[in-house]
């Protein structure tokens, strides 16, 4: 930093402690804080970013199907099933897939003891 | 301050490149890769995948025990399709499946096969790939990183020692995350049944 930089940068520093009644130690410890709290900010939106996309489980029943009344008990459930991952909206559950003898549900986050218990519901419903 | 803005750019700008890296994983997510890795990197909570299972007791005999979560089970060579699992006390058993995430009921009818058992209680949830919990056996303590398998205790884990004279008993279902002493259950482990 050029010394003529420097020098505009203290004035203003000097101006804002002026304006704001404060010391050089307060300043100093204001920014320290400042300082943490941003660096906390951006370590939470990194590992948030990394985890998000983590979440998924696959789940496979041995049965044959008939994926939109699958669907629908899904949407009884309150849940949202796609009947492809390219229907995704905010308010997916997760999709399904047909594959003959067996299907599969992939979730978009992880599934819970509750979410094990209804789709075993449902499914047992529909045998 | 220009430092910490600096790394906060290149972060944001590495994640934004790895989801572009795999096209239509956002849309798609849990399809193929989600086993080890996305984004092109490690993941910290790898996808798990589950089957869902009947459950009958061991040797298809009277026993009317519920399986209670945490429970390592094997595939039923009883009923021999690749739905049944049941119990075992052989270790480490070659047929091990996986660990019951959902209490499991016993049959209505023993004996029945799975198409007739389908709609009926004895129908669970079996874990088969990704991190787990599990019940350790009250003989041995393991510690992080040793191979699991099934125990001479039915449901519980054992460390699994490869057998070199026994084909039967060769069934590495992964290894232990936490070091644990016996007969303790919550045991956090990795199955690598699938």
């Amino acid at each position: 930093m050029s010394e003529k930089k420097n020098k505009r940068l203290r004035k203003r520093v000097k101006d804002i402690m002026e304006k704001n009644g404060m010391n050089k130690n307060t300043f100093k410890f204001r920014m320290k804080v400042a300082k943490r709290v941003f660096k906390m900010g951006a370590i939470t939106v990194c590992l948030v970013c990394i985890a998000l996309p983590c979440l998924a489980d696959k789940l496979i029943v041995p049965f044959d199907c008939y994926p939109k009344e699958i669907q629908s008990g899904f949407a009884e459930a309150g849940m949202k099933l796609d009947l492809s991952g390219n229907d995704r909206t905010r308010e997916s559950w997760g999709f399904i897939v047909n594959e003959g003898s067996q299907f599969v549900i992939y979730t978009y986050k992880n599934a819970t003891p509750e979410d094990f218990k209804i789709i075993m519901d449902i499914i047992q419903g529909s045998a | 301050m220009k430092k910490i803005i600096s790394i906060f750019i290149v972060a944001l700008l590495v994640t934004g490149s790895a989801f572009a890296a795999t096209p239509g994983f956002r849309l798609s997510p849990g399809i193929g890769e989600n086993k080890t890795s996305v984004q092109g990197g490690q993941q910290s909570d790898p996808g798990k995948t589950f089957r869902m299972v009947r459950y009958v007791p061991a040797g298809g005999s009277g026993d009317s025990t519920t399986l209670v979560t945490e429970s390592i089970v094997i595939w039923d060579l009883v009923s021999d399709d690749g739905v049944t699992v049941t119990t075992t006390t052989t270790s480490p058993d070659s047929a091990v499946a996986g660990i019951i995430v959902q209490a499991a009921l016993s049959p209505e009818t023993l004996g029945n096969s799975a198409k007739e058992d389908r709609g009926k209680r004895n129908w669970t949830w079996l874990q088969t790939h990704g991190v787990s919990q599990v019940r350790v056996n009250a003989t041995n303590g393991v510690v992080a990183g040793n191979s699991m398998g099934t125990s001479a205790t039915a449901g519980e884990a054992d460390i699994f020692v490869a057998s070199a004279s026994d084909a039967t008993k060769n069934g590495n279902a992964g290894f232990f995350y936490d070091t644990s002493a016996k007969a303790l259950d919550d045991v956090e482990c990795f199955l690598m049944c699938e």
